[in-house]
């Protein structure tokens, strides 16, 4: 699916003395809705469709934000809703395909490179990469955006439940879901 | 027997929580640490196996990017296309204009033209050139007396 363009016109809207913010905003958010979109699809083309939206709906919204939260959270909701529409759109059989272009686990654990340790603990670090990789996948949907929102971007507990919409409690609820199914994959793999 | 930790306290410890009651168990029980030692670390591996991952692969979308703007760079297929479509505009020109401007005719044949043209008019007159104004004079009295 090709991704949407950002046009003069979007660029237009957005207020001339916002400009400037928002293409720093673009530049520094980008990164972190790639990589977001990237650990959820698991689909490089897929991801970069869901950063270019994420970022034509943030400048077409910018007059719309209420900044009740900070910009990047605001960004990351949008990335998130997108990543969930895409996820659930049935009607192009979307799911279908990412799971048939989904890189698999073993793919991303085997290509991961940490340069300290002995040969043996870099096996087994892959190993457990892999792991958490695969528990991630089978996560529910839910849980793995909460997963991946907290240990992969870092997001402290509120700006998940404001980049997700949950409240504080239901996030950790998800998160420790998620942490016991993954402990599980691991203590399996052990 | 103190009884190992549960899967709350440790997700707790995951997420940064670390009770003292929680710390002080981990520092008499083995098995407790190295489980929480183990789920740290393949946590943070996780982070950082999904962050090299993304910067890998965002740069190759750039770079698909910046190849997919570039003109010259067109696939197989459109290249063949656009070959064609200057074919067929090159060709298809020159036969248009082919059929508007008919192409000119060579040297003899404007001569054989002019002769041709001198034949007619001579042909064409009634009486020899010494008689022509006789016969003008003829026709213009006929007219006159009508």
């Amino acid at each position: 699916m090709a991704a949407a363009q950002l046009t003069a016109g979007d660029i237009a809207a957005v207020a001339p003395a916002c400009v400037e913010d928002f293409a720093s905003v673009a530049i520094a958010c980008r990164p972190r809705v790639f990589r977001y979109a990237l650990a959820s699809l698991r689909d490089r083309d897929a991801a970069e469709t869901v950063a270019q939206d994420c970022l034509i709906r943030a400048c077409r919204g910018w007059d719309r934000f209420r900044r009740d939260s900070s910009i990047e959270t605001w960004v990351m909701q949008i990335a998130v809703n997108l990543v969930r529409d895409r996820l659930r759109n049935r009607k192009i059989r979307f799911w279908k395909r990412v799971q048939e272009t989904a890189v698999p686990a073993e793919a991303i654990a085997a290509s991961f490179a940490d340069g300290a340790g002995s040969a043996e603990s870099q096996i087994l670090l892959k190993e457990q990469v892999q792991a958490v990789w695969e528990a991630a996948g089978n996560l529910p949907e839910r849980q793995r955006t909460v997963f991946l929102l907290r240990f992969v971007e870092d997001m402290e507990l509120l700006e998940i439940a404001a980049a997700t919409g949950m409240k504080e409690g239901t996030v950790k609820t998800h998160l420790f879901r998620a942490l016991k199914a993954v402990r599980a994959r691991l203590g399996a793999q052990a | 027997m103190k009884p190992h930790l549960s899967e709350r306290q440790m997700s707790e410890w995951s997420l940064g929580e670390r009770s003292p009651e929680v710390e002080r168990h981990a520092d008499g029980c083995h098995s407790c640490r190295a489980r929480l030692i183990r789920n740290g670390q393949a946590l943070a591996a996780f982070r950082q196996s999904a962050r090299q991952w993304s910067e890998r692969e965002l740069g190759a979308a750039d770079v698909w990017a910046v190849e997919k703007a570039r003109p010259w760079m067109m696939s197989g297929s459109l290249r063949w296309a656009c070959a064609v479509a200057a074919f067929v505009l090159v060709f298809g020109g020159v036969s248009v204009v082919r059929r508007n401007h008919p192409p000119a005719p060579p040297d003899s044949a404007v001569a054989d033209a002019l002769l041709l043209k001198q034949i007619d008019t001579d042909v064409s007159q009634a009486v020899p050139d010494s008689m022509q104004p006789l016969l003008t004079l003829v026709s213009w009295n006929g007219a006159q007396s009508n």
